[in-house]
């Protein structure tokens, strides 16, 4: 999942995208109210983490153009403002959640998380494909009751894909929700990550469940195991 | 009667009805005293009139008399019945020396007579008549001296004669009299209260409506108050919107003060505790910790400068800093000060030209032109443009100086003059500007400077020249060295 953080208190800043990286997200950030209304214009995020008070242009004002521009990307207001009229004003111009400053991050991680399945419309924590059983909440996988140990960047490339399960995911679209802005643009490194997935995942013996759509990209789900030779032999 | 009816009241009412009690008990009793006072001197009035009446009756009454004992004391002689003596009159003649009653009216019974508590000897002395009961009838009284001839051959007797008049209609009359006059005075007294209460409570009206207004004015809810039409309360009215207006300005202050300060502290917290809950969310390598703790130690630095800046701007306001003069050589105390900021500045290649003569010294509290000095200094370097020089010049006058400290921005916002002094402004909301350290630019800078100049009661200004350049002026008391 791709995310945005816009917040001009650099420690907080760079804290926040440290602890959701090691979380297994891409995160873009930016100190800057101009700035980050760019980056929020520019890419298509799962979550936007927006402070108040910014300098150029102010958290509800970037709120307010982006729902503007028909932009329905889940917004969570971050700001010392507590009083009631805050919030309301913060929530009324549309914004998807509000958390007042100073928060656990553990709280910060779980809002982001109900941001992201909101924005997948899949309510449960727990995602499930075939035998395969993805626990949002607590970040672990398993499959047929074994757990399965994943790097936080294999995580993040999992859960997108369950959370689209039975769509075609391309490449660029994983690009896009799950490696930052500033990355280093590598042309295969979205394959080498699904590779190193598929190894972790597909045990032997086990029908597998990521398959690949030639000239398309991939797609998780689970098949019969005929149905899956004659569709796509690669996997 | 309404004025004296308890009710829960304003603090106006209530003050007007007791007023309005006092007032007509103060009345009443006054009244009823002179009902009382001349009530008595009718009576001693109608006394008065009854003696006079009386002598004139004892004038016709004595012939009589005198022949009604001449009738008793010879026999045979028909007594003469004193027919004019009717019902209401009475009279009773006593020997002077023996007080044996020589002659009485058909009108006193036995055992009734004129003397009453008196006796006969006092009765002579009197010269004004007395009152007394019979048969619960009152008699007013009056004696008189008379000769009564003698015998054959004997001196005349003195004789006391004492004529009675039954009062009764007369006392009827002036009970009624003075019954209709304390009716007709309680209804005057009643009207007159009410009249007074119906003014007075009407002339007060609009001064009640005043007192309820204010009395509802709360600290967290202060409206003005309606302006009565009557002059003088009008110029009441105005006068407490106008203290009204200054107070809610001032709570307001306060409150958005407390938010801001609230709001400040806040944003430093909240990254200490994303710090530390980032670094404890998993297992690290000592350096990864050691920098957290790096970034702990930073954040608390900044709150301690925030926190110190808000004990100084509370300090300054509440005068407790040390006011005493001393003479400082303005220059050095420039340099300094820049000579602390210059490592930051250097970085964007901005300078300090120091413009003041080394040997003017000014006299000042050494804390107070410090504090105004580093936070305009500071305050320069922090939004001059890259590359660009700040300036510190003097103007003389007789016994001050003014110094100025100018420096070119990118750009000027609009409400610089009117809020640069405002706690908690900033020209726009950013907490990190032009690569200096996180936290600074709190926003409390130019506030203490203007607090400080306020304690030295000297002038701080700033303005805006040519467009892009800030000038900040401070007026100085000037000892000498310079020219």
């Amino acid at each position: 999942m791709r995310i945005l953080v816009v917040e001009d208190y650099q420690p907080l800043a760079r804290s926040i995208v440290q602890g959701l990286r090691e979380c297994g997200y891409a995160v873009d950030f930016s100190f800057d109210g101009e700035e980050g209304l760019w980056y929020a214009e520019s890419n298509d995020y799962d979550v936007i983490i927006l402070d108040i008070m910014l300098p150029g242009v102010d958290g509800l004002s970037i709120l307010k153009k982006l729902r503007a521009k028909g932009c329905g990307t889940p917004i969570l207001f971050l700001t010392a403002k507590t009083t009631i009229d805050d919030r309301v004003e913060g929530l009324d111009s549309g914004a998807d959640d509000y958390l007042t400053k100073p928060f656990a991050f553990r709280e910060l991680l779980s809002r982001v998380s109900a941001l992201v399945r909101r924005r997948y419309e899949k309510r449960s924590p727990h995602l499930q494909i075939g035998d395969l059983v993805i626990d949002t909440v607590g970040r672990q996988v398993s499959r047929g009751g074994q757990g399965i140990s994943l790097t936080p960047k294999e995580y993040g490339l999992l859960e997108y894909l369950a959370r689209r399960a039975g769509e075609v995911v391309t490449r660029s679209e994983i690009w896009e929700h799950l490696y930052e802005f500033r990355s280093e643009a590598i042309s295969n490194v979205v394959d080498v990550h699904i590779s190193g997935l598929r190894k972790k995942i597909n045990q032997e013996g086990m029908p597998p469940l990521i398959h690949t759509r030639r000239g398309e990209g991939y797609i998780l789900e689970a098949r019969a195991i005929d149905a899956e030779n004659a569709a796509d032999p690669k996997s | 009667m309404m004025a004296f009816r308890r009710r829960k009241s304003p603090s106006g009412r209530a003050m007007g009805g007791k007023m309005l009690r006092g007032l007509w008990l103060i009345l009443v009793v006054l009244c009823g005293g002179m009902w009382i006072i001349i009530g008595e001197r009718m009576d001693s009035a109608l006394d008065g009139s009854l003696d006079e009446l009386l002598e004139s009756l004892v004038e016709y009454a004595a012939p009589t008399v005198l022949a009604e004992i001449d009738a008793a004391s010879s026999p045979g002689r028909e007594q003469d019945r004193l027919s004019f003596f009717g019902r209401e009159t009475y009279f009773e003649a006593y020997a002077e020396g023996s007080g044996k009653i020589l002659a009485r009216s058909p009108s006193l019974k036995r055992g009734q007579n004129l003397l009453g508590h008196y006796a006969l000897k006092k009765a002579r002395k009197r010269d004004d008549g007395w009152n007394i009961r019979i048969k619960d009838r009152p008699i007013r009284c009056l004696a008189h001296e008379i000769k009564i001839p003698g015998m054959t051959g004997r001196d005349p007797e003195k004789a006391l004669l004492i004529v009675g008049l039954d009062r009764i209609q007369a006392d009827r009359r002036w009970k009624e009299i003075m019954i209709r006059s304390g009716a007709a005075l309680f209804l005057l007294l009643l009207t007159a209260g009410f009249g007074v209460w119906l003014v007075v409570e009407r002339a007060t009206k609009p001064l009640r409506q005043l007192v309820h207004e204010v009395s509802l004015i709360k600290p967290e809810k202060i409206k003005p108050v309606s302006v009565p039409q009557e002059p003088d309360l009008a110029i009441l009215a105005k006068r407490v919107n106008t203290s009204l207006e200054a107070v809610a300005r001032h709570v307001e202050k306060e409150r958005r003060f407390s938010g801001d300060v609230a709001h400040e502290l806040y944003t430093p917290i909240g990254g200490l505790r994303a710090v530390v809950d980032v670094a404890l969310h998993r297992a690290r390598p000592e350096p990864e910790l050691r920098s957290a703790l790096e970034q702990c130690g930073a954040i608390a630095v900044q709150m301690q400068d925030l926190v110190a800046n808000l004990l100084n701007l509370s300090r300054l306001e509440a005068g407790a800093f040390d006011a005493a003069h001393e003479e400082i050589s303005l220059a050095d105390l420039l340099n300094a000060i820049w000579s602390d900021l210059e490592p930051r500045a250097s970085l964007r290649n901005v300078s300090f030209e120091n413009q003041v003569p080394p040997a003017l010294i000014v006299s000042a509290p050494p804390a107070l032109l410090s504090i105004i000095l580093a936070n305009l200094l500071s305050n320069a370097a922090r939004y001059a443009r890259p590359s660009s020089r700040i300036g510190a010049a003097i103007g003389v006058m007789d016994t001050s100086i003014k110094l100025r400290i100018s420096n070119e921005t990118e750009s000027v916002p609009r409400d610089l003059a009117s809020k640069a002094f405002d706690r908690f402004w900033r020209s726009d909301s950013s907490r990190n500007r032009t690569g200096l350290p996180p936290g600074e630019g709190s926003g409390l800078g130019l506030s203490l400077a203007r607090a400080a100049a306020d304690a030295m009661q000297q002038q701080l200004d700033l303005e805006i020249l040519d467009g892009n350049t800030v000038c900040a002026t401070v007026t100085l008391q000037r000892v000498g060295g310079f020219l």
